[in-house]
């Protein structure tokens, strides 16, 4: 159940950022919504869950939205998924605050951490530069708050639906 | 312990994710290209959810473009619209404008061909039925116009002033019962007196039964009168009538359409001095 809520949930971003990427072509520059799942499930959910969700997200990524090395993203965000999950467990991120900040520092992490792997791999670097590497940041972190919300208020109902049953 | 062996799965899980996409990677970049089957499988099992995005952008790109399209649209036919109800009223003032300058442009030619000098006039009033048949035009003593003037438009004679003020004449017509003017049968040269019935149709009198005057002969006026220069038509030959004291009666159907006259030009010499030939040439619309 949770591998199919896991599913649907990369599924609604893949459509939102390839929606975005047709509607304004842009876009992908300013915000990455295949991010959101993973900093959505690194705070709560298990920290596999998060990997698994950030190695896919990033395979999608690198599948539909990349011009780089296949796997990159994907590497990226394996990694940042354990690291998500390993912050985690020593502070408490799945408040509203929270979110925002880890969605931005997310942003920022992988930004940071593509740099990084194309230098390794001695690929030209692909920095969107300063205003669209903050606007990225703010934009990452509103949608991880309000994609908290949402996941807050489908739990809330849950548990309702199975209190009427 | 449990949680120790948990990190350590994690920690598993995580190394066998970055080892296979780092070989992943690697040989992209070996490449300089995706890896194939990993790539080809993801997008297989993605490509129905880009699909479906790219429809739902679709439409919503369509539907923003034709509201935008409409709302362009939208104002477009407003300013058309204005543009067509401008156009509109201009073609309509054109309309109005052209036989007025086909009139005023005869007019003036006439004028040009006039040894007369002539003043313009637009009808202000007019009065075409029962006995009295008079038009009023905008042009008086300031404009040089004195009593029995004679009036002319395109097509002949229509009248002549009867009474002038500064800015007003009024004009009898030709078709007024109590008018009269000297006419001629343009082809025969018989000469007769023109005079109205208070209708539509002239009259010529006193033409001598000998005179040769045929249906449809044009009588043009014949200068005798001292009021219109010869030349300017009045009518053509509709019916001949004898009479019984040895002269013909000659009905004639006026040149003029008077209830259409809009401008008319009032001729200021004295005829009698002034008058010029206007036969041949004729004052044939």
């Amino acid at each position: 159940m949770s591998a199919v809520r896991a599913a649907l949930v990369l599924a609604v971003a893949l459509v939102l950022q390839a929606g975005l990427g047709k509607l304004f072509p842009h876009s992908h520059r300013y915000v990455d919504v295949l991010l959101v799942p993973v900093a959505l499930y690194g705070v709560t959910s298990s920290q596999r869950a998060a990997m698994l969700m950030g190695c896919v997200a990033g395979l999608l990524t690198d599948t539909w939205f990349q011009g780089g090395p296949f796997g990159l993203s994907g590497f990226k965000r394996t990694l940042l998924g354990w690291a998500l999950g390993v912050a985690a467990t020593r502070f408490d991120l799945n408040q509203p605050v929270g979110r925002v900040t880890l969605g931005a520092l997310l942003s920022i992490a992988d930004d940071a951490l593509d740099l990084v792997l194309r230098g390794l791999l001695d690929v030209p670097p692909a920095f969107p530069g300063p205003v669209a590497l903050l606007v990225r940041a703010g934009l990452c972190g509103s949608l991880v708050a309000v994609g908290g919300l949402i996941l807050d208020r489908g739990r809330r109902r849950a548990p309702a639906r199975r209190a009427a049953v | 312990m449990p949680a120790l062996s948990h990190s350590r799965q994690n920690a598993a899980i995580l190394l066998t994710l970055l080892v296979l996409q780092w070989f992943l990677m690697s040989d992209s970049a070996r490449r300089h290209g995706g890896s194939p089957a990993v790539e080809g499988l993801v997008m297989r099992v993605s490509a129905p959810g880009v699909r479906a995005a790219h429809a739902v952008a679709g439409l919503v790109r369509g539907g923003v473009n034709g509201a935008r399209n409409l709302l362009a649209a939208h104002v477009r036919n407003t300013a058309l619209e204005v543009e067509v109800q401008q156009l509109r009223t201009e073609l309509v003032r054109v309309r109005e404008a052209e036989p007025e300058n086909l009139r005023l442009r005869r007019l003036l030619g006439m004028r040009e061909d006039l040894a007369p000098r002539s003043v313009a006039a637009t009808i202000v009033t007019a009065n075409l039925g029962g006995g009295t048949r008079v038009v009023v035009v905008d042009r008086g003593t300031r404009d040089g116009v004195r009593d029995a003037c004679p009036v002319v438009a395109w097509g002949g004679a229509v009248g002549r002033v009867v009474s002038v003020d500064a800015r007003h004449a009024k004009v009898r017509l030709l078709t007024d019962a109590s008018s009269g003017v000297a006419g001629i049968v343009q082809r025969s040269r018989a000469q007769g007196i023109v005079e109205g019935q208070a209708g539509a149709a002239l009259q010529m009198l006193y033409v001598p039964r000998y005179s040769d005057v045929l249906h449809g002969d044009r009588v043009v006026t014949s200068g005798l009168d001292g009021i219109f220069p010869r030349g300017f038509g009045i009518g053509r030959v509709s019916s001949i009538v004898e009479d019984p004291f040895g002269a013909q009666t000659v009905h004639i159907a006026p040149e003029l359409e008077y209830a259409s006259l809009e401008e008319v030009l009032i001729l200021l010499d004295d005829p009698a001095g002034s008058a010029v030939s206007r036969e041949g040439a004729g004052v044939q619309p």
